[in-house]
């Protein structure tokens, strides 16, 4: 869905203000980097350099770099340097993605957020994730390896959030999206975007 | 590795953990039993069985246990048998023991512990523990453990300790090699013990095509390895053929490794008619056949400067490996036959290991909110007294309760990791599980070939599908820091 371009400025400044997490992925690579929005004006936006200096060939031949913020997605022909960080040109080319489109909550490493997930293979077993970012639409985690439980497509029939033990979201749910992180400390993991199912039915208490 | 191995399929590679450049190889040697000659399992080690019976009544036993049966695929190397309790044990690489059996009950995670504790100085070696460390020995170890059983059940009857029991055990079985009792039975009929590899010729003539000089050092004696070889070699079973040593330039007989690379030795010629002995003395290189002897002579008659130049292959960890390496610096190549299984498990396996996985996550996010928690709990209780308070408030009660939810939650998960580790093991082998893994660590086995295998594969013939040449690379060591 293309919106305005001012909509657009608005979050990414939200972005910047809260140090929320973005992501940067270079296209076909098959891998996406954290990192946070250092300054912006109507024309660009400066990104924390989130690339190992081992990957920077990989990453600088790629034909289009994606930025994700909340929840909108923004293309660039290339990226710039800026002393050791990036610039990214702001397009006016700006997608509002189809299945988040709702204000998220983002757990930062330090918060005590997590998931409780029904093994899709084994119903007697849960599985516990740290949590990314959550919404009324859905919600991300992380995993630390590729397993065959993170699909994409796999149906999630009970995905539970807690934040310090308190139950905030009950819900089922469908894995739309497996991407490998690596964060600004160089660590990688994959990010598991989750889109809810029964987002009229769930209990909720966010 | 320099070639593209992932062409072969993984039971038939040769794994490397000590990188080894062939062309510095200057001659190949082979231990015979389980090596050259791969056994069948099912009929040699049940014979070996039923003849030790035999020999036990003969000392003593009743003669009940002759009617025992024995399930030859029941153990599994790498095993270690502890002569004064009567168990047998299964240890991972820092020889904490994580599978134990009485007889045949397993024994509790608590009795196992309180047996085997970490903190208790158990070397695991000679004279109290035996190691299950050849295909040989699995019969040993299940005979002691059928008398264990027993000896519990009628303690008066055989009114012996554990370790009396396994010395009886080890002597009838030398008593069935050193009287012919397993060997004739074998010379009767190769081809119902020995498997016959179709690829043993020509493995080892695109060794002799380099000019590498090609032998044999075995402890069995001339006559039986004789009757072996000539099987292999395709030969008439019914008529002893000699041509098998052309593929040989030196064959060593009754070697008494390990003693072998370390002793002096004498070292005698074998008239090839007769099986008698002459004296060598100052005609090495003369003949082909030899008994006895040492390290230094074998590398006088194959001209060899150092031990490096040499690359020996066997199927004893100890006997053949660790001692040729340590001593004399040759390179090794050690013969699993059970990685084929191994490999096949796995391969088929592969999802039972991604769902452990995705346990080992969960449990660490737990591991990781719960020590979270327990900080921001100390937190507020430091808050709250200071400010003069001293009944918790709701949040730090909602956190305590959350910690007591997580700690439930994290022994439930352990539990179904316990479950999907043994169902996983259970795949490789019904009751030891994996043979180089202990639970999620190496095995105490994986951890000596590892340690002391240049290389390691399933059968010799597995040579053939590389150059002679090839220069085998280690794969890089990473220590768990290294990962980040």
């Amino acid at each position: 869905m293309q919106i305005s371009r001012d909509i657009m400025l608005d979050a990414l400044q939200l972005a910047k203000d809260r140090e929320e997490p973005v992501v940067l992925s270079p296209e076909g690579k098959g891998v996406s980097f954290l990192t946070t929005v250092l300054e912006m004006s109507r024309e660009w936006v400066t990104l924390k350099n989130p690339v190992p200096p081992e990957l920077a060939s990989f990453v600088v031949d790629s034909p289009q770099y994606l930025l994700f913020f909340r929840s909108f997605k923004m293309a660039a022909p290339r990226l710039f340097p800026h002393g050791v960080n990036l610039q990214f040109p702001i397009s006016h080319d700006v997608e509002q993605t189809q299945s988040r489109n709702e204000e998220r909550i983002y757990f930062s490493e330090k918060e005590r957020a997590w998931i409780e997930i029904q093994h899709p293979f084994d119903s007697a077993t849960q599985l516990f994730r740290r949590v990314f970012d959550l919404s009324q639409g859905g919600l991300s985690f992380r995993a630390r390896v590729h397993t065959p439980f993170i699909q994409s497509g796999r149906l999630l029939p009970s995905c539970e959030v807690f934040v310090d033990g308190e139950s905030r979201v009950k819900k089922s749910g469908k894995i739309v999206y497996v991407k490998q992180i690596i964060d600004l400390r160089g660590q990688s993991y994959f990010q598991v975007g989750v889109q809810f199912t029964d987002a009229e039915g769930g209990e909720e208490n966010l | 590795m320099n070639m593209d191995s992932n062409a072969i399929d993984p039971k038939y590679r040769i794994y490397c953990n000590r990188s080894l450049n062939m062309k510095g190889i200057r001659a190949i040697g082979f231990d015979m039993d389980y090596t050259l000659a791969m056994y069948k399992p099912e009929t040699f080690e049940t014979l070996a069985y039923s003849e030790t019976l035999k020999k036990l009544v003969a000392l003593g036993y009743p003669q009940e246990v002759q009617e025992w049966v024995f399930d030859w695929s029941y153990m599994l190397r790498g095993l270690a048998i502890d002569k004064q309790s009567g168990n047998i044990i299964k240890m991972d690489r820092h020889r904490y023991v994580k599978l134990a059996y009485h007889g045949f009950k397993e024994l509790s995670r608590e009795e196992r512990l309180r047996k085997y504790a970490v903190n208790k100085v158990l070397t695991f070696e000679e004279p109290n523990f035996a190691l299950v460390d050849t295909l040989f020995t699995l019969a040993d170890a299940y005979l002691f453990s059928q008398l264990v059983e027993y000896n519990d059940s009628n303690p008066s009857i055989l009114n012996k300790s554990y370790a009396e029991i396994y010395k009886d055990v080890r002597h009838a079985i030398d008593l069935c090699h050193r009287d012919g009792s397993i060997k004739l039975r074998v010379a009767e009929s190769p081809d119902l013990f020995i498997e016959r590899d179709p690829f043993l010729i020509d493995t080892l003539e695109r060794f002799r095509k380099t000019g590498r000089k090609l032998f044999v050092v075995t402890n069995s004696l001339w006559d039986y390895t004789h009757v072996v070889m000539n099987y292999l070699f395709g030969n008439d079973t019914r008529t002893l053929n000699e041509s098998w040593l052309e593929h040989f330039d030196v064959v060593v007989t009754g070697s008494a490794k390990p003693s072998f690379f370390v002793s002096t030795n004498p070292l005698f010629e074998v008239d090839l008619k007769s099986g008698l002995l002459r004296n060598t003395e100052g005609l090495l290189g003369e003949a082909k056949v030899y008994q006895g002897g040492n390290f230094q002579q074998l590398h006088k008659l194959l001209g060899i400067q150092s031990g490096s130049e040499v690359l020996y292959v066997g199927d004893h960890i100890y006997g053949d490996i660790l001692r040729s390496k340590k001593e004399l610096g040759w390179r090794t190549m050690l013969v699993v036959a059970e990685l084929e299984n191994e490999l096949d498990v796995l391969q088929r396996n592969k999802s039972g290991l991604k769902i452990l996985e995705d346990l080992y996550q969960s449990k660490d996010v737990i591991d990781e909110l719960l020590q979270k928690q327990t900080l921001a709990l100390d937190e507020k209780a430091i808050e709250r007294k200071n400010g003069g308070k001293t009944e918790s408030g709701e949040d730090e009660k909602q956190l305590q309760k959350s910690i007591d939810e997580l700690t439930r939650k994290r022994a439930e998960t352990r539990e179904s990791i316990r479950q999907y580790m043994k169902s996983y093991h259970q795949e490789f082998h019904r009751v030891w599980g994996q043979l180089m893994k202990t639970g999620y660590q190496n095995s105490r086995f994986a951890a000596q070939v590892e340690n002391y295998a240049c290389l390691y594969t399933s059968r010799l013939t597995n040579l053939r599908h590389y150059s002679p040449n090839l220069s085998y690379r280690s794969s890089r060591d990473l220590m768990p820091h290294d990962f980040f």
